[in-house]
């Protein structure tokens, strides 16, 4: 069977290639790790996590403006990881999509439907040739009434799926497979455990001793208040705990 | 969210489209005054009890002063969980239904979940405001959901009412007397049922719109019971047979004539038999 041609395309927009690759789909993957942040997220009993590195490389730049947690509504936050503006813009769209779901159908959106629909829009991002896919990675972390704490992940190909734990950025590999060997152990983590364990996994992945300014930590539990950014004393109180237990 | 109905997407704030039509229209008629769309008559009630909500119509749709259908159904399927009753133009409470249910379908296939009743409310009213008034459709939405039991009501320019009871059409006032007096909280079953279906005769009985048999359906988190008809009428029907006994008739004279036939060709022919 003769391999067909092609015209040298595929790899500057998004058509197949000849081996049936989408090339540009691919080196948005590689643009994620760009950013050179990790981001881990785990979802316990009764409560998400998301955790991410704080890099502030200028000493000029504003601490308090650097940040890839966001609040899209009350119940669902997300953690980017990748290219910072490509990030702003998805997470501006994400908010516009749940806000207009609850003008148009008076609930809260879900936090699946919301991931849905984020996938469908990069997914288009795939097929059309004028625009090229985004470069970073949304992790979603809420509560539904019905189904209770929940966890997705999206990415520049369009694929979602719902994790118990997840990683994503430079160290996903080593990261993912040390949430694997935590999770085949015990499942319902509770509130304490899973911001230790996430930390934890950051921490031994990266080989970094982590300060409070250079972690971000989001949470959503069922008791509390929707989502919320830890502080950098609530993040210490954490740290302190983690480095006793050790 | 894709809408089945829609080959492109609604433009977005009001559609003029009709103005120049119904300007043209207004100047054909005398005192400038356009017809009435014209209302069909329906008594419909709903009552929200301790495990679920009882919806409640009449059977009759009139066209004019001439019943059109006197077993039609009001009481229209949205999803598992939740029914419409429908008061106003019988086409757009019908076509109207039929739309959101199919709506409602592809949502709960998509996100594996029974709709809520806030999303039905919203969808039916963002579509009525969007069409002033023109759809001439007053519907009563009950149903159970994740959130509760739940009572609304639309009206056809776009309006929202969340109660629980309630009654629409052109014999709502009578219905709504009989609610406002004996509605109470965590009602039974049967007393709900019996409530609902006191509330529609009383439409029957003092609306000439409205009439026929009652339909009933009874939505809890268990299923749907609908049971039509849930009373019928005492005035029946003819029951559609044309004969009559011997004898109806008076027979005056009897003339018998016999027929006289002559055989022309005879021929025989074998059968096979075993």
């Amino acid at each position: 069977m003769s391999r067909g041609s092609s015209a040298g395309f595929d790899r500057h927009i998004t058509i197949f290639s000849p081996e049936g690759r989408l090339y540009q789909v691919e080196y948005a993957f590689k643009a994620i790790n760009q950013g050179g942040l990790t981001s881990v997220a785990i979802r316990g009993k009764d409560c998400v996590v998301a955790v991410t590195q704080k890099k502030v490389p200028d000493k000029l730049l504003d601490a308090k403006t650097v940040t890839h947690l966001y609040k899209i509504t009350e119940n669902i936050g997300c953690v980017m990881t990748g290219m910072t503006a490509d990030s702003r813009s998805q997470v501006q769209r994400a908010r516009y999509e749940a806000a207009n779901w609850m003008y148009k159908y008076g609930y809260e959106i879900p936090v699946d439907m919301l991931c849905k629909r984020m996938a469908d829009i990069s997914q288009v991002y795939t097929q059309n040739a004028e625009m090229r896919p985004l470069g970073c990675c949304m992790i979603f972390v809420g509560l539904d009434e019905e189904l209770g704490p929940q966890l997705y992940k999206c990415d520049p190909a369009g694929y979602y799926c719902g994790f118990k734990a997840t990683a994503a950025g430079v160290k996903q590999t080593e990261a993912t497979s040390y949430l694997e060997k935590k999770v085949k152990k015990k499942l319902d983590w509770t509130y304490q455990q899973t911001i230790e364990t996430a930390i934890s996994c950051l921490a031994t992945v990266l080989s970094i001793d982590f300060k409070p300014s250079e972690l971000e930590v989001g949470i959503i539990t069922t008791k509390g208040s929707g989502f919320k950014i830890l502080s950098e004393t609530e993040i210490d109180v954490h740290l302190v705990a983690l480095s006793e237990r050790e | 969210m894709a809408l089945s109905n829609v080959l492109e997407t609604p433009l977005p704030g009001f559609n003029f489209d009709n103005a120049a039509r119904n300007a043209a229209l207004e100047g054909l008629y005398d005192g400038g005054q356009t017809p009435k769309p014209m209302k069909t008559g329906t008594t419909i009630a709903g009552v929200v009890f301790k495990d679920g909500v009882v919806l409640g119509a009449d059977t009759r749709a009139t066209s004019g002063e001439v019943v059109a259908d006197k077993m039609c159904s009001k009481i229209h399927y949205i999803a598992p969980n939740i029914y419409c009753c429908g008061a106003g133009t019988a086409a757009d409470t019908e076509k109207t239904t039929e739309l959101l249910s199919s709506n409602l379908t592809i949502f709960s296939q998509t996100s594996g979940r029974n709709p809520r009743l806030v999303m039905a409310v919203n969808i039916l009213q963002d579509m009525l405001y969007r069409y002033h008034g023109q759809i001439g459709a007053s519907l009563i939405l009950g149903g159970v959901d994740c959130t509760g039991n739940h009572l609304y009501t639309v009206g056809p320019y776009g309006s929202v009412n969340k109660m629980p009871y309630l009654a629409m059409g052109s014999g709502d006032l009578a219905a709504l007397g009989i609610l406002e007096d004996r509605y109470q909280q965590d009602m039974e079953l049967d007393t709900a049922k019996e409530l609902v279906r006191v509330a529609i005769h009383a439409g029957i009985m003092n609306d000439l719109a409205s009439g026929n048999n009652i339909d009933i359906c009874v939505i809890t988190r268990e299923g749907v019971d609908y049971i039509r008809p849930y009373q019928e009428s005492e005035y029946k029907d003819r029951n559609m047979k044309y004969r009559y006994r011997p004898g109806t008739t008076p027979v005056l004279t009897k003339k018998v004539v016999p027929l006289k036939l002559e055989v022309v060709q005879e021929s025989v022919q074998q059968m096979e038999t075993i």
